[in-house]
């Protein structure tokens, strides 16, 4: 039961870590190049119109392994909404402080390190938090394409048993794991964005 | 009164420098600075004076290095800031109209900023940063962020980080503009002094006379598009008559 679960989990972060890795690299492409901005937003924004289902199917015709596969739609259903995240992360960042920083004449690395990372961090925090639980929902639709295992492929076989204490239990145990990860992701905001200023009256 | 500091001894030397925003020849082309010559010699603490949209601030950054001029050469210590941006790591600092503390970094880590980018090592880095955060009576807010600090604090911080480089050339951009008379006069009085005791050349702009004579061993006054309508330097040994004089020249130039 266990060994189901940890591959459902690993299955939704690599796909995550995969489409924030593609997404990252092409947010940074368009926020240097209009052309390519111009290029790949339509492209993208079709992208956001494909139901998980359709990649379903796409995999199943184009690739053979099941795992790329399952990677492969992981990927596809959450790259459009991490690449906008990061290029609205990039383009909000302060000009001034922008400027500020190249005042010092930094190296490339230097200025990654210093101000684009920081200043982007709390945005990517905010887009893994929203792209998990997208990804937790996809998962499951992913593992029908031929997986042996996985929490999918357990709902699928307690669907045939007409089981609904089996499917909520499966259910419940996907949910719990992505509410321990949402909690890391909370914990990691707090202890990083310490800096932030908190108003004593509240929103 | 008139400053002749020639083009080989200059640390900063403009010639004939213009910067038109837009396409040429449209109905948005813009003339911010028009065939500028000025040169500021090394050690002299100039205040560039102007009404608001005279071209003060495009001047500020072509000497920066953060805007090419569309015609003309900009040169710092002999070189172009823009096209050889890199080589003036660590030669030039600039005290921006906000402070543009990261807010993400403690004081400390804002003024230590400068000397990451010079690869100091970390122990002389946090010497230097404690040291002019010292130095502007900061002591003991080390660890605080930004939004901790006030207006003030924060300027003085962003000071600190600027100073902290030892760059020879200062660039100052209305640095107290947003601080209230009696916080912006204290850190004036404590700005002229750093500047003076470490020996940097400074381009000052400012808005205000009374800054640009309190700061200013010489005062640059601009007139849209940015050209020189007057130009004027004196030291301790002007009078009061004097310096009353050129305030009144100054306001004559700016009213016209």
């Amino acid at each position: 039961m266990f060994a189901d679960v940890l591959s459902t989990v690993l299955r939704i972060l690599a796909g995550l870590a995969g489409a924030f890795t593609v997404g990252g690299a092409l947010a940074l492409l368009m926020v240097r190049s209009n052309a390519i901005d111009r290029f790949l937003s339509p492209i993208l924004s079709l992208f956001q119109g494909i139901p998980a289902l359709s990649w379903v199917v796409f995999a199943i015709i184009w690739f053979h392994g099941v795992e790329f596969r399952i990677f492969f739609i992981m990927v596809m259903t959450t790259l459009p909404a991490f690449t906008f995240q990061v290029l609205g992360a990039l383009r909000g960042m302060s000009k001034d402080l922008m400027e500020m920083v190249f005042s010092f004449r930094p190296t490339r690395l230097k200025l990654f390190r210093v101000m684009i990372a920081p200043a982007i961090l709390p945005d990517i925090l905010t887009a893994w938090k929203v792209n998990l639980g997208n990804a937790s929902r996809v998962v499951v639709v992913a593992e029908l394409v031929g997986a042996t295992g996985g929490v999918g492929y357990e709902l699928l076989q307690q669907q045939q048993m007409f089981d609904m204490a089996g499917a909520l239990a499966w259910t419940l145990q996907l949910v719990f794991f992505v509410l321990i990860v949402q909690g890391l992701l909370t914990l990691i905001e707090n202890t990083v964005f310490k800096y932030r200023a908190v108003s004593e009256r509240a929103i | 009164m008139r400053d002749t500091v020639t083009s080989t001894e200059a640390a900063i030397h403009l010639d004939r420098v213009s910067k038109v925003f837009g396409r040429r020849g449209s109905d948005a082309e813009y003339r911010a600075v028009d065939g500028l010559d000025l040169d500021v010699r090394p050690g002299q603490m100039l205040a560039i004076l102007g009404k608001t949209g005279c071209g003060k601030s495009t001047i500020f950054n072509m000497i920066a290095g953060l805007t090419e001029p569309s015609s003309g050469t900009v040169r710092v210590d002999g070189r172009d800031p823009f096209a050889e941006f890199d080589w003036f790591r660590g030669k030039m600092a600039i005290v921006f109209q906000g402070d543009r503390l990261l807010p993400w970094r403690t004081a400390m880590a804002n003024v230590e900023l400068g000397l990451e980018m010079l690869d100091t090592p970390a122990p002389e880095r946090r010497a230097a940063a404690q040291l002019w955060l010292s130095k502007l009576g900061l002591g003991g807010h080390e660890q605080d962020y930004p939004h901790a600090l006030s207006g003030g604090m924060r300027q003085r911080v962003s000071i600190a980080r600027a100073f902290a480089t030892n760059a020879g050339i200062l660039l100052c951009d209305e640095p107290f503009s947003a601080l209230d008379e009696s916080t912006a006069g204290r850190l004036r009085s404590e700005f002229v002094r750093l500047v003076k005791e470490n020996g940097k050349t400074a381009v000052f702009i400012t808005h205000s006379i009374s800054e640009a004579l309190e700061i200013g061993d010489r005062i640059v006054v601009l007139k849209r598009p940015a050209t020189i309508a007057y130009d004027v330097s004196f030291d301790a040994g002007t009078s009061q008559a004097e310096r009353d004089a050129i305030r009144g020249r100054i306001g004559d130039v700016l009213a016209t």
